[in-house]
């Protein structure tokens, strides 16, 4: 009898323990060792682009990229989220998903290649940007509008277009988002995001599509 | 100490006189050969099928030729009238109770023994691979299942009036320990919020001796990552060669405040009887 | 284990060779950092003054024992260390930067001392650059190739050189064997990596060949990102984290490699296949991994002939569609298959050990379908702590009961009663390669099986059957 009395005790403890202070939806570290993306399976890597996901029950979602984090959101919707966040990409900060600031370019590289970094602040999205050469500055809002097309090309029109000509070109553009295959079980056609960003009346959102354009 | 050897040499006379002893002393021996001889020809080492079906067999087996024979043990005392004839000489209730253990451990552990020697000596004639640490590791598995489930079989016989009783509590507790034990977690862990699931259920697997076993030898045979991200470091911990000390210490713990219970029954039943 | 020993024996004669290989380094370190200490200027000869006074087209032989980085190469030349100069790098620059179409390197040791960043031994920015025989070791990256076709990457050594004061870094933050962007038709063939982030790392290169390689101890073996049309081949990995890692890719073709013992990540796969399209694996060995082949969000794929063995799971589909799974041979693992979401897939004449099957009309395969029940994966993909019920006898109890929606559960529709002769080598091979290892522990078995059966039987005759 002794032990049950005890393994009551020791439920109670542990359940008043879970309940307290668990209102908060915070963000966790990450742990090199255990952690992987739970869109694309690949080790999220303890660096500025980690992202997470605390789902209402408290349940941590890590991501290798942002656009991970997309698809996830896109899949299974933002209903159950209780936060989201990314991190900034000068101090590794978490910072909510709203408040941040994003560069994108589809020569900037991350680990899924969906281009798109981000900041705590606007200034030094910009002064990154500036520093680049190259990226679109834009915010959580207007991330919704945005292509997430995966940087799967050759980047000839960007710093590394020293090389010579490849054949291979033409053929990359059939296969287009790979996500968007993916949309189909998901049920939503995000990868056809970018005739949906011509329709958009939002000026960003047109900008956005053209700045894709002009890049492939 | 002399009264409580001189109680463990009985224990161990009257069990090994005890048919119930030699008839799960065959069936323990026909399955672990009949098993070596199904997955013939694969090596056996490391966490795979085989060493995974055999981790099952076991927890299947074991822990019922414990409870039984553990249990059957204490009612007899009962039944027998011999506990009355005892408690009116000065015999402490905590040798008796600690002779009763060691004497039925001795029983047990001949048992398995056995079964482990034959097992041994078969698999080197047939010429099969099996790796010692494998092994070795198996055969300290074993012990440590029995002793455990004794420590609840001394508990099993002495809340049950007789032999009938404990039989029922008997299958009962091997039902919800080793079998019901994953449904009725899932069900009712389901229930809760998610974040409690975890702890509770590392708090649950350590009061259920069965579920403690077999992870730790699950881990020890390199199978720990299969647990998943949740236990990383529970793996580490117990992967590491101190990790069997802090088990052996836990076993441990678990029989102390097992027999400190079971004393504490006896000693009401005594003062009141 | 003792197949295991064996790999660590190979693990261990590589590090070995390797640092045979680097033997003479150690000397020529101390020695500098003597030269620095006594506040000399570094003796060591500059490479770069070589290749400065060399003509396009000319071969530079290096004579002296030790060279200083770093290196630009930025015409056609051929350098070769002869296997024993060794080049020194301290600069965050590559210690040697290819600029220049058509130059060879060969018989060079690099020591890449700086780390961060990208750090890297050689840089290659230029197309047809031919690698051969270089020992690397890097606190960086090893190989980094940028927008560089028709590269040759052959018979290099490539391993983590660790900083003095740090102990272990971990396998992420640590660079990459050899890194592909952007780089088209390479081959990397018969190299030796160990202890890096990812041993063969390629991004958007395509049309390579892959092959002959060995890649142990680091996070993912071969790591592919958006490839296509590429050979992956022959190649054998040991202790990564995973041991291919294949995503976003089309119309490769990844055959007779070999990847075992990736099991101790929580995480681990023999071979990962994510968003992989019109592929072909076949033949491949995964063996005593943590999940032998994991396939996601793929579709059109083959996967033929390859043999499943010793894994704790087998095969995991996750919402895996049209692929052919055939004549694949599953063999010994803790559980053969898990799949979720993965109803239409062609899967038959695939040998299940586990599967009691039925042969009526004698044509080899059986007539009871194999069907995979997903309740385990469902359950644990919304839970995760209930990992630690895998394979508890409660759990295949339960696991049995669940009959859910059986007609949409991934199913071989006729398994084939007989295992592939060839994929059963293996399992025996690694058997019989400890011969003396076998005999001694067949005796240590026998001497303590001997022991206990005795204790046993004297401890019955004394106490049990003695009248005493």
């Amino acid at each position: 009898m002794k032990n049950w009395s005890l393994a009551i005790i020791l439920i109670l403890t542990l359940s008043l323990a879970a309940g307290c202070g668990k209102t908060k939806h915070e963000a966790q570290a990450i742990n090199e060792d255990v952690d992987v993306c739970v869109v694309c399976n690949m080790q999220v890597k303890d660096d500025a682009f980690a992202t997470q996901i605390v789902t209402k029950d408290g349940k941590s979602l890590k991501f290798d990229d942002l656009g991970c984090m997309n698809t996830w959101k896109q899949e299974n919707g933002v209903d159950n989220i209780g936060m989201d966040y990314v991190r900034d990409y000068n101090d590794k900060e978490w910072i909510e998903f709203d408040e941040a600031t994003y560069v994108y370019d589809a020569s900037i590289r991350t680990p899924m290649a969906y281009g798109i970094v981000s900041f705590k602040d606007k200034a030094s999205a910009e002064a990154f940007a500036k520093e680049q050469g190259v990226g679109q500055i834009l915010s959580a809002a207007e991330l919704a509008n945005h292509s997430w097309q995966q940087n799967q090309d050759m980047m000839d029109h960007h710093d590394h277009g020293e090389h010579g000509a490849h054949e291979e070109h033409g053929a990359h553009e059939e296969h287009g988002d790979t996500h968007g295959e993916e949309a189909e079980h998901g049920g939503e056609h995000h990868g056809d995001a970018h005739d949906a960003a011509h329709d958009a009346a939002h000026d960003e959102a047109q900008h956005d599509a053209d700045n894709d354009k002009g890049q492939q | 100490m002399t009264d409580m050897l001189q109680v463990a040499k009985r224990e161990i006379k009257i069990g090994l006189r005890n048919p119930w002893a030699y008839s799960f002393l065959i069936l323990f021996s026909v399955f672990s050969i009949s098993l070596l001889l199904v997955n013939s020809q694969n090596a056996v080492s490391g966490y795979s099928a085989i060493t995974g079906s055999m981790l099952s067999l076991i927890l299947y087996l074991l822990p019922l030729m414990t409870l039984f024979l553990g249990s059957f043990s204490l009612t007899g005392e009962k039944e027998e009238g011999s506990w009355q004839l005892l408690s009116t000489y000065p015999l402490g209730t905590l040798s008796f109770l600690i002779g009763k253990y060691v004497g039925l451990s001795v029983v047990l552990l001949t048992i398995v023994s056995f079964g482990y020697g034959l097992m041994g000596l078969i698999s080197v004639l047939i010429g099969k691979v099996f790796d010692v640490s494998t092994y070795l590791l198996f055969f300290a598995f074993s012990c440590g299942l029995v002793l455990l489930f004794l420590a609840i079989a001394l508990f099993v016989g002495s809340l049950s009036k007789n032999r009938w009783q404990a039989l029922t509590f008997s299958v009962m507790i091997w039902f919800f320990t080793v079998i019901g034990w994953t449904t009725i977690l899932i069900s009712v862990l389901g229930l809760l919020p998610y974040l409690w699931i975890k702890p509770l259920l590392v708090v649950l697997t350590f009061l259920n001796p069965a579920e403690l076993v077999r992870l730790f030898v699950v881990i020890k045979l390199g199978g720990g990552s299969v647990l998943g991200p949740e236990y990383y470091e529970w793996v580490n911990w117990i992967q590491q060669p101190g990790g069997s000390l802090i088990f052996f210490a836990v076993c441990l713990a678990w029989i102390g405040c097992s027999i400190a219970g079971v004393h504490w029954i006896w000693e009401r039943g005594r003062s009141r009887g | 284990m003792r197949s295991e020993r064996r790999v660590i024996f190979q693990v261990l004669a590589w590090v070995l060779l390797l640092n045979l290989a680097l033997l003479c380094i150690a000397p020529s370190v101390l020695a500098k950092s003597l030269a620095k200490d006594a506040g000399l200027p570094s003796p060591l000869p500059s490479l770069q003054q070589l290749v400065d006074r060399a003509q396009p087209g000319d071969t530079i032989v290096l004579t002296e024992e030790k060279y200083a980085g770093p290196v630009i190469v930025n015409k056609k030349l051929k350098i070769d260390g002869r296997g024993t100069a060794i080049l020194s790098n301290d600069t965050a620059e590559a210690a040697i930067r290819i600029q220049a179409a058509g130059v060879t390197l060969r018989g060079i040791n690099i020591l890449q001392h700086p780390a961060g960043g990208e750090s890297a031994a050689i840089a290659v920015h230029a197309n047809e650059a031919i690698l051969e025989d270089v020992k690397i070791r890097t606190a960086g990256f090893g190989i980094l190739l940028r927008d560089a076709d028709h590269a040759a990457i052959r018979d290099n050594v490539i391993s983590w050189l660790p900083a003095e004061d740090t102990a272990d870094t971990k396998l992420g933050q640590k660079g990459n064997g050899i890194d592909l962007y952007n780089s088209h038709h390479y081959r990397i063939e018969q190299n030796t990596i160990a202890g890096m982030r990812d041993g063969i790392y390629l991004e958007n290169s395509h049309r390579g060949n892959v092959n002959n390689n060995r890649l142990y101890s680091s996070r993912y073996g071969i790591h592919c990102m958006y490839v296509e049309k590429t050979q992956i081949h022959n190649n054998q990995g040991e202790f990564n984290m995973t041991g291919a890692m294949i995503m976003g890719v089309r119309d490769i073709h990844v055959y007779d490699n070999v990847f075992t013992k990736q099991s101790s990540n929580v995480n681990s796969q023999g071979i990962l296949l994510f968003d992989v399209q019109n592929s072909v694996i076949e033949r491949n060995l995964v063996e005593g991994n943590r999940v032998g082949i994991y396939i996601e969000l793929s579709k059109d794929n083959q996967l033929i002939e390859n043999a499943i063995i010793r894994n704790f799971i087998g095969i995991q589909f996750k919402q895996a569609e049209d692929n052919k799974v055939q004549a694949n041979d599953f063999v010994a693992n803790v559980i053969e298959a898990e799949a979720t979401n993965s109803g239409e897939n062609e899967i038959h004449g695939n040998y299940w050990d586990s599967a009691q099957g039925l042969d009526l009309n004698n044509d080899g395969i059986s007539e009871i379908p194999y069907a995979i029940n997903p309740f385990y994966q469902q359950l644990i993909a919304k839970t995760p702590a209930f990992q630690l019920f895998f394979q508890s006898p409660g759990m295949t109890f339960l696991s049995d009961m669940y009959a859910d929606d059986r007609e949409h559960w991934t199913t071989d529709s006729g398994p084939r009663m007989k295992i592939n002769p060839l994929s059963a080598m293996p399992a025996l091979s690694s058997g019989d390669a400890g011969e003396v290892k076998v005999l001694s522990d067949q005796t240590f078995i026998l001497i303590i099986a001997s022991l206990l059966l005795g204790t046993a039987i004297i401890t019955i005759i004394y106490s049990g059957v003695s009248k005493s």
